[in-house]
């Protein structure tokens, strides 16, 4: 909002099936013609619903997310939202939790132009408040940031 | 059903000081149908602190409290059905909520706001729909319940600052800060008109509210161009406007159509009962206090009295039946601070002010006279006497003022806190403290000059002094919860058996009535107490006199009838029979 961006309807209408309705693995977002609008989606299959606690099979799903993500080059920088899947066992738990983490991730590549990070930087804050409470922020700047691990991390509880 | 609404809003300029107490009240009655609930009302404060309370049995309990978004909250609407309640504001994480007022679960979730929202309001008529308006400029629709995102609508250019359905929900208004209106369809929320029909703006300065008529044909807008406009819903035309003046206190800052009244309220505070028939002259201006009033004084003929508050704004409450009375404020440059003291005698209305000046103001009159005396120090109280003469306790000097005029000041080597006159005009006294021992200085007065006379020590500070009217005796408000009564034809002697513990906390005010036979005295335990020379034990108590609030006042307009004021703003009369 500080950069007179403001945030396309679309995305809050997919938001809303992706947080209720568990209907997208993740969205990808961009900010066009001033304003935020989804790039990408991707569906959850019915292979996701059963395969939705395997580290394994979530690795790979994370990969295609990550290749998305980041485009051929690697270098611009994009919102994204991720229904993470974690296996969640904190000091003193006997067994983990199967839980769902929704994580906010913010992809500013260091190889990105300044412009463009400047204004992902301060769009940010009307993105995140448009989608309300209840998520996790990522700030990820290259791509050990973007792992498998460093998320699990993040989407740990505290 | 029947549906009666109180949207009522005292706003406060962004640039003013501490918001008001309750940002809004809105009560809906809702009754006819065997299952409904009771009435309840419901309010707001600045913590966000939502309370829903019975209405209807003798005990108002409160049923409910919630805390919806975690900061203020500046609108709030109850569903026709009186079992949700929607609530929007400036929250930390969420700008939107709606829940169960039974409960407090959420019925869906009110996304897509993105900065704080200002107005919300919920479709009377199924099927429901939430529409709320904000700071992000953008006006978002939702269907439900549970409510979830339709869709935005980004019409107006500024904040959108009032949103509200019509009485029959088959439209909404949206007003803003870019001065338009837009009237959308109520139920899918397409755009049907701009508000005037979109040549020209609806108002030429930002408009703030918008309430429809009970009927649902026409609506009131008000705006910051200082007007008030009357629209008819089906032409789309301005029906008339109500010109508020031309100041910057002119701005309307929220209407108010209730049954057959139409209410708006100025930036300053007042609420006006505009008249259809007649624009340019409202029916009736009511004039109160927006800040805690500090101080109080009463004419000596009794008719009237003057109050005054902590931003330096002075009321007049004239023909003072406080029931039939005429009520006015002191125009013009004043006070900018708390008004700390006053006193009225003859023609003049002498007051001190937290901003380092005394006031001559001459009364009956409302205008402030054209200059302040400015104090090298602060004055901390005032007394006043006759043929314009006062006298200020200052924090390092005692002033004496003839007709406006500093005419003698005497440096003192105490801290001033009260200053008081004899009825005789021939005494002037002043409570001081120094190195935390109390004091009460008895000066001689005679051509204007203080000459020492007396000093009597005493256990705790003194707030206030009360001279009986006959001159005999001398009451001093203490800080220690008692009050002390000297003798004054006694050289000031204590009376004794008076000195006893007679509130619960520091005493604030006190005053002698009439006749000089009993004593009424004021506290910050929001007590109110009277007693008599003769029986001093034998008190009696007006508990809660001003409930939750700390009395700063108190004044007799006959043996039988007494005012106090109060921190809560208000002015009570009591009947006093004894």
């Amino acid at each position: 909002m500080a950069s007179g961006v403001s945030v396309a309807d679309e995305v809050v209408t997919v938001w809303q099936d992706l947080k209720i309705r568990h209907k997208y693995k993740y969205v990808i977002y961009h900010i066009a013609g001033g304003q935020v609008r989804n790039q990408a989606l991707d569906d959850v299959n019915l292979e996701d619903k059963n395969n939705e606690y395997d580290t394994e099979y979530q690795k790979q799903r994370h990969q295609g997310f990550v290749d998305v993500l980041k485009g051929d080059d690697a270098n611009t920088c994009r919102y994204a939202v991720y229904d993470f899947s974690i296996l969640d066992q904190k000091e003193g738990d006997t067994a983990a939790r199967k839980t769902n983490k929704i994580l906010f991730i913010v992809w500013c590549p260091d190889t990105a132009t300044i412009k463009d990070k400047m204004l992902y930087a301060s769009s940010k804050d009307a993105v995140k408040k448009a989608l309300g409470s209840g998520i996790t922020e990522v700030q990820a700047t290259d791509l050990s940031e973007l792992s498998f691990d460093y998320f699990w991390e993040k989407a740990q509880s505290k | 059903m029947q549906i009666t609404e109180k949207r009522f809003k005292e706003r406060k300029p962004k640039y003013a000081g501490l918001p008001p107490k309750f940002l809004q009240t809105k009560m809906v009655a809702a009754g006819q149908l065997p299952w409904q609930m009771p009435l309840h009302a419901i309010a707001t404060d600045e913590h966000g602190k939502v309370r829903i309370w019975d209405t209807v049995n003798k005990e108002h309990i409160l049923k409910n409290e919630f805390q919806p978004i975690g900061g203020p909250i500046k609108d709030i609407a109850w569903s026709p059905d009186s079992k949700r309640i929607a609530i929007c504001g400036e929250g930390k994480e969420k700008f939107a909520h709606c829940f169960l007022a039974d409960t407090g679960s959420s019925v869906g979730e009110l996304m897509g706001i993105s900065k704080v929202a200002n107005s919300i309001d919920y479709r009377p008529t199924r099927p429901f729909r939430i529409v709320a308006g904000g700071d992000d400029t953008t006006t978002t629709f939702y269907e439900g319940p549970p409510f979830k995102f339709k869709i935005s609508l980004t019409d107006h250019t500024r904040f959108v600052n009032c949103v509200r359905f019509s009485p029959d929900g088959e439209r909404f208004v949206t007003v803003s800060a870019d001065g338009k209106g837009f009237i959308y369809d109520g139920k899918t929320a397409e755009l049907i008109s701009e508000l005037g029909g979109g040549g020209s703006n609806a108002h030429s300065g930002g408009i703030y509210g918008c309430c429809w008529s009970p009927d649902g044909s026409q609506l009131i807008t008000c705006s910051g161009d200082k007007s008030v406009k009357l629209w008819d819903m089906g032409q789309n035309s301005v029906v008339s406007e109500f010109k508020m003046g031309t100041a910057i206190e002119d701005q309307q800052l929220s209407c108010l159509w209730q049954g057959d009244y139409i209410l708006s309220v100025s930036l300053n505070g007042f609420i006006n009962y505009l008249d259809k028939s007649n624009p340019a002259t409202p029916i009736r201006i009511v004039k109160g206090h927006n800040q805690p009033i500090s101080s109080m004084a009463v004419t000596e003929d009794k008719s009237t009295i003057y109050t005054a508050d902590n931003s330096g704004r002075i009321n007049i409450l004239s023909n003072c039946d406080v029931i039939s009375c005429k009520h006015d404020v002191i125009c013009g440059k004043g006070h900018s601070n708390k008004v700390s003291g006053m006193g009225v005698q003859g023609g003049n209305l002498v007051t001190c002010s937290m901003d380092d000046s005394v006031r001559y103001t001459s009364v009956p009159g409302n205008d402030f006279g054209p200059d302040a005396i400015t104090m090298d120090s602060q004055p901390q109280g005032v007394g006043v006497g006759k043929d314009g003469l006062a006298v200020a306790a200052c924090t390092n000097e005692v002033v004496v003022f003839r007709n406006g005029r500093k005419v003698f000041s005497l440096p003192i080597d105490y801290q001033a806190t009260a200053a008081g006159v004899h009825p005789n005009q021939a005494t002037v006294v002043v409570g001081g403290e120094k190195d935390k021992k109390h004091a009460l200085h008895v000066y001689n007065l005679a051509n204007d000059t203080l000459v020492d006379f007396k000093v009597v020590s005493l256990k705790a500070g003194v707030k206030a002094f009360a001279f009986s009217p006959d001159g005999r005796y001398l009451s001093c408000a203490q800080t220690s919860r008692h009050i002390l009564t000297l003798d004054t034809s006694a050289s000031y002697e204590e009376v004794q058996g008076t000195d006893a513990w007679m509130q619960n906390a520091v005493i604030t005010c006190l005053a002698w009535n009439p006749s000089s036979t009993h004593l009424a005295s004021g506290s910050l335990d929001t007590n109110i107490v009277i007693w008599s020379l003769a029986k001093p034990y034998d008190r009696f108590q007006l508990k809660s006199a001003h409930p939750m609030n700390q009395i700063v006042g108190v004044e007799w307009l006959t043996d039988n009838k007494l005012i106090s004021v109060g921190m809560d703003n208000a002015i009570r009369q009591w009947d006093i029979t004894y």
